[in-house]
């Protein structure tokens, strides 16, 4: 297993420098440049894009930039910001916390409510239940985030006044557990919509289709109570393939968070990304999006190595 | 028993909450919205108006430009000028005289070195700084003594008050002994000149200023504390506005205007901007080159149904690139809105419409097309009726907008605007207080040198542009710049639409509320603002 | 003869067939089993032969209620169980055992054979801790495979070898009958005779009543001792294996047997065809359900049902041809 895991590391650094150089290849596409945006104020004058191209090392071939910045980053310097002139590396740890926060928040709410209402709406398949939770699940996969993240603000904050609207705490108290929780209530509901929605019905899908196997029929005709059958047999089996999709999952939740990020001014790297994106800050882009590749990798591990735990048909050697 | 516990659980989490909402934003201070979070504190590095903003708390100037675009003494004692000697007669010299009283932030006293030193550090060829303009004319700097500086110019630069307007000054002591000044942590804390000293900067979610203990301004600031909230969304911006999460509101669309206006606790402030929306007309393009089409094409810009539809009657019309209430041409006014003189116009220049009721010249048929920014819906809005209307006198329209990088993207790297590949362009510019706008009307600012994407070259209007900018008589520099108006308005290089408005919300209990339009923006004079 | 272990009375078995999204409304009846009748007595082996979806599985579950009945009763060791609690039904499966038809399927891929094999022992408490391992090491020896075997996952095991595992969890609990539902159709030929000596071996060892479901003659004459004859959910003829394979009586039957390949290629025999395909079991053929391609097929039975009459002693027939 060891071998393995190092194996597949070893296999990923490749990958990674490829998506690495696709990502910023494809930043260069993105029209305009980050001197577009000076570009808009009439006293900068062409002398002025000169040198602040020099001086950012934009006006070296694209290779050329790519090959520094992989080199640096081999080094562990991420580059710096060419809007803050800040260490990226730097920027990132400070938003990773926040954003951490809200993915792991979601990604327990989704694995607390969206599996059992899967599991539910498995076992009560056709019933009222079952319609109502799949009625819920389209609902929530077809909202469209920002206003569903609205009409929270609004019925929570605005009209009930229970929570507030955005940011990830109180400026003026320094650190109270209950303030972080109201802060994340609503970010966290936001993001978890789509993932809670989705694990359900693919919770669903994957008990229905063991419940159907012979080796229930097998557990019954053995004298299981019914409730074991389920637990004992039908979930453990309809978990593996809902525990990989999950893994591999993890990472989509960060681009979720991007949008619930910005909606809710929660200051995480979905934030940052969004920002640096207006202003094309390659050096952040290139930083949080090699963070991102990271976590694919990882976790597309992570989901092959519970697979494996999971299920003894699969080996690994 | 479970039940019990539950029960208890739900008690106690209704109490908590209702304990915790109960907190006020009173004891002195005002959390100021706005959309973006700045990016340092230093307004030499980056352009953008949030950096602007939290320099306007922290750092300081010679000068301030106050709520009516006046210059008023802030470090200097008088504003220098011909009459009191300030600026000598051939405009060439510039003699400041500065506070005796002040200090920085963090105790060292203010003196002329700094301002020197500023203009070294600007000049300083490793500094990412976004535009010398001004200081480049600039030939030395001299100290006489600690509170006097004395400033040696190439060139008569009539602007150069402003370059020491605002937030301008760096300290000496501090940046003196940097090694890095581009990546100097005084960019995110500065040591200041300003009313506020940043206390914390949770970078994403807010900072936090408090009173600068030095501040030269006896008695001041009032507040406590000024908290400065960036908030991404507009619609999260507007909640936290009718929460009381924020007090100040900034720059809200005019899409909100009824929603905030409805909200009792708020005043909302419409503030002229220096930002004037056009349409560019490209005068390079084959089909644009006779003045008459041009004319025309203004003749049949329905500015007040734009004014209707689009900018829900906020905005007001534009007659030249000048918005300030000094520089403006008053004698101009808006071409009538007069489809038959249009078309005249065109039937004059060759243009004769066709059976399909479209105008041809030589078998060619008048087709234009315009472009901007995709995604901003008023421009987008501008650019169908506009299509509508020009219909109606053979002109054939076609939208074609792009995406903002690609539109606004330097003549190098192809953007539409620099390389001229456009008929009409609708956009806005910005401008500083003073009227020169030489990099975009100069006939030797054709992209890439310059911004003259409208690539039209008047050789009055260089002269007068030339010769304005070495006028050092406001009377006569006036007379200049309304020639330039005067020219414009019959040549038609653009056309120029609305004046922007800033809406910005305040709550009703602060007091002292002097909103600026230009950069110097809502925070300039935040030194005077108080709770009621 | 021996005493009856199980009786099915009049047992039926129907799936609704259901439309509609939200509002679901019942269109039509899958007649899976229709009103099947028959005993079994203790110590033998009942064959159960038809084609593929005519039912016997369906028969089999529904007799050991991991499907319940539509109506109809089964009677066992004088008690009937369609109306037993949950509780007291799941005691008896101590005494009523399944082999299903796929080994691949019918074994959990996460628990380990012995883990397969010991659950039932837990749940009976027949056996913990070390009994309940050393019982499942002999009930591995029974079926032919080792001790060791134990502790491997079914992914592990031939077709042949899960089959064993099968049995011996069937096994494990000394069942009284046993419902084979076809346990070697899916196994090669060659493995097929192996399992079914086992089986025949176990029986004689251990007292066992079978239930054999098989969809060809050919493997339930080997076994059985007397054979039911399945035709869309109803049993059509019944009777020992001898008269029936030397004088079967219903053409279903007959059309069947002729089907089997002869060992020996000298003896020629008539090869009755089935024309056509089976029809649906949803809304099957009015009258006799097999009119449609009976070649004798007369104006009657597409009208009436036939009569479930026994023509010889112990040879029951459904048809109306047969006086
Ligand atoms: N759970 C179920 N729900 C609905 N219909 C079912 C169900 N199980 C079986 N059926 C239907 O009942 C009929 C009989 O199926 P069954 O599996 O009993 O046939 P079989 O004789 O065992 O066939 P095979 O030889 O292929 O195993 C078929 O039409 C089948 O589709
Ligand atoms: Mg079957």
């Amino acid at each position: 297993m060891g071998r393995y895991i190092f194996r597949r590391i070893l296999q990923a650094i490749p990958l990674l420098i490829i998506i690495t150089i696709v990502v910023f290849a494809l930043m260069q596409l993105a029209p305009g440049g980050p001197l577009a945006l000076y570009k808009q104020n009439p006293k900068v004058t062409g002398e002025d894009l000169a040198r602040i191209s020099r001086n950012l090392g934009l006006d070296k071939p694209v290779p050329i930039q790519y090959f520094n910045w992989l080199k640096r980053l081999v080094t562990g310097d991420w580059g710096t910001s060419f809007s803050s002139s800040r260490p990226v590396l730097e920027l990132i740890k400070e938003r990773m916390a926040a954003t951490f926060t809200l993915m792991f928040s979601s990604f327990v709410i989704s694995l607390l409510i969206g599996l059992p209402i899967g599991i539910l709406s498995a076992l009560k398949r056709y019933s009222i239940v079952d319609y109502i939770v799949t009625f819920f699940s389209f609902f929530g996969l077809s909202m469209p985030v920002f206003w569903f993240a609205l009409m929270l603000q609004l019925l929570f904050g605005l009209k009930l006044g229970w929570l507030p609207t955005a940011g990830m705490k109180d400026p003026f108290i320094d650190f109270e557990l209950w303030d972080r929780v109201r802060h994340l209530i609503l970010p966290a509901a936001v993001l978890s919509l789509t993932s809670l929605a989705s694990w359900s019905r693919f919770m669903r899908s994957s008990l229905l289709e063991v419940i159907g196997q012979d080796y229930i029929r097998t557990a019954r005709a053995k004298g299981l109570s019914e409730g074991k059958v389920i637990r004992k047999h039908a979930l453990k089996n309809a978990l593996i393939p809902v525990v990989t999709i999950i893994a591999i999952a993890i990472p989509g939740l960060f681009s979720g968070a991007v949008i619930t990020e910005t909606v809710f001014a929660w200051p995480g790297m979905g934030r940052l990304y969004f920002d640096s994106l207006g202003r094309l800050d390659y050096p952040v882009l290139m930083g949080v999006l090699t963070v991102t590749a990271f976590l694919v990798v990882i976790f597309n591990l992570v989901a092959d190595i519970i697979y494996g735990i999971l299920d003894p048909r699969i080996s690994y050697d | 028993m479970r039940r019990l516990v539950t029960l208890v659980f739900v008690a106690a989490l209704v109490v908590v909450m209702a304990a915790s909402f109960s907190v006020s934003a009173a004891g002195g201070r005002v959390i100021v919205m706005n959309q973006q979070e700045p990016n340092m504190i230093n307004p030499y590095l980056d352009s953008m108006q949030a950096t602007f903003d939290v320099s306007q708390l922290t750092w300081g100037g010679m000068l301030e430009l106050d709520e009516k675009w006046e210059l008023i003494p802030s470090l200097a004692l008088e504003v220098p000028s011909l009459q009191n000697g300030g600026i000598s007669k051939d405009g060439l010299t510039y003699t400041w005289k500065l506070r005796k009283d002040v200090k920085w932030s963090d105790g060292a006293p203010f003196t002329s070195e700094d301002i020197k030193f500023t203009w070294e550090y600007i000049m300083n060829d490793n500094l990412n700084v976004v535009s010398r303009t001004g200081f480049e004319e600039i030939t030395a700097i001299e100290t006489p003594d600690k509170y006097t500086v004395v400033m040696k110019l190439k060139q008569i630069h009539v602007p150069m008050l402003y370059v020491w307007t605002g937030p301008t000054i760096v300290p000496k002591h501090i940046l003196s002994k940097s090694k890095n000044l581009n990546e100097d942590s005084f960019n995110m804390n500065p040591v200041g000149l300003g009313p506020y000293v940043l206390d914390k900067w949770e970078h994403g979610s807010y900072l936090i200023f408090k009173k600068n203990p030095n501040y030269w301004r006896k008695g001041y600031p009032k507040l406590d504390q000024i908290v400065y909230k960036p908030i991404p969304d507009e619609n999260t911006a507007f909640t936290q506005l009718a929460t009381k999460e924020i007090d100040v509101y900034q720059t809200f669309p005019t899409n909100q205007y009824k929603q905030v206006k409805a909200l009792t606790h708020v005043n909302v402030t419409e503030t002229a901007s220096t930002y004037w929306e056009h349409i560019n007309i490209n005068c390079k393009s084959p089909l644009l080159t006779d003045v008459r089409v041009r004319q025309a094409l203004r003749y049949a810009t329905d500015l007040k149904k734009l004014q209707e539809t689009v900018y829900e009657g906020l905005w007001p019309v534009a007659v030249s690139d000048q918005g300030s209430p000094f520089w403006k041409n008053a004698k101009l006014k808006p071409y009538q809105f007069d489809l038959k003189k249009a078309g005249q116009l065109l039937d004059q220049a060759g243009w004769k419409l066709g059976n399909d009721g479209m105008r041809y010249k030589n078998g060619k048929k008048l087709t234009l097309v315009i472009s901007t920014t995709a995604g901003r819906i008023p421009r987008e809005m501008t650019e169908q009726i506009l299509q509508q209307d020009w219909k109606k006198i053979g002109v054939d329209l076609v939208i074609k907008n792009y995406d903002a990088g690609k539109f606004f993207a330097t003549y190098d790297e192809g953007g539409i605007l620099d390389t001229g590949d456009y008929d009409l362009a609708v956009f806005a510019w910005g401008s500083s207080p003073d009227p020169d706008n030489y990099t975009l009307w100069h006939s030797a600012q054709f992209p890439p040198a310059g911004q003259n994407n409208v690539f039209w070259s008047n050789k009055r209007v260089d002269e007068l542009i030339i010769t304005s900018r070495k006028e050092l008589d406001v009377n006569k520099r006036k007379a200049m710049i309304d020639e330039i108006q005067q020219i414009m308005w019959e040549e038609v290089p653009m056309i120029p639409t609305f004046y922007w408005v800033n809406l910005d919300a305040f709550n009703k209990n602060i007091k002292n509320i002097k909103p600026n339009g230009t950069s110097s923006g809502n925070l300039w004079n935040a030194y005077e603002w108080e709770l009621k | 003869m021996a005493e009856v272990l199980l009786e099915v009375k009049n047992l039926t078995k129907h799936f609704p067939i259901t439309r509609g999204i939200i509002f679901q409304k019942v269109v039509g009846l899958n007649k899976a089993v229709d009103d099947v009748s028959f005993e079994i007595h203790r110590g033998e082996t009942l064959g159960l032969v038809g084609e593929s979806g005519c039912g016997k599985s369906t028969l089999g579950r529904t007799i050991l209620r991991l499907l319940e009945a539509t109506s109809g009763e089964v009677w066992f060791e004088g008690r009937e169980i369609l109306g037993l609690s949950y509780h007291e039904m799941r005691e008896l499966r101590r005494d009523m055992q399944i082999i299903f038809q796929d080994p691949y399927a019918s074994l959990n891929p996460r628990m380990t054979v012995g883990d397969i094999i010991g659950e039932p022992l837990l749940i009976h408490n027949l056996a913990t801790g070390k009994a309940l391992e050393q019982r499942v090491k002999e009930l591995l020896n029974v079926v032919g495979l080792s001790g060791q075997h134990a502790r491997r996952y079914p992914h592990e095991f031939s077709g042949g070898q899960r089959q064993r595992i099968g049995v011996a969890r069937a096994l494990a609990v000394n069942p009284k009958i046993i419902i084979c539902d076809e346990p070697v159709s899916a196994l090669d030929v060659s493995i097929q005779a192996q399992v079914i000596n086992l089986l025949q071996d176990l029986q004689k060892e251990f007292g066992l009543t079978y239930l054999f479901i098989a969809h060809d003659l050919a493997v339930v004459k080997h076994i059985s001792d007397r054979v039911a004859v399945m035709y869309l959910g109803q049993i059509v003829e019944l009777t020992t294996k001898g008269e029936l394979y030397d004088n079967p009586l219903h053409p279903y039957t007959k059309a069947l047997l002729s089907a089997i390949p002869i060992p020996n290629p000298e003896v020629k025999r008539d090869r009755i065809l089935l024309e056509g395909d089976v029809p649906s079991p949803i809304n099957p053929p009015p009258g006799c359900h097999f009119h449609t391609r009976c070649r004798y097929a007369r104006p009657e039975c597409s009208e009436a049902v036939p009569e479930w009459k026994e023509v010889n002693p112990g040879h029951f027939v459904a048809c109306h041809l047969v006086k």
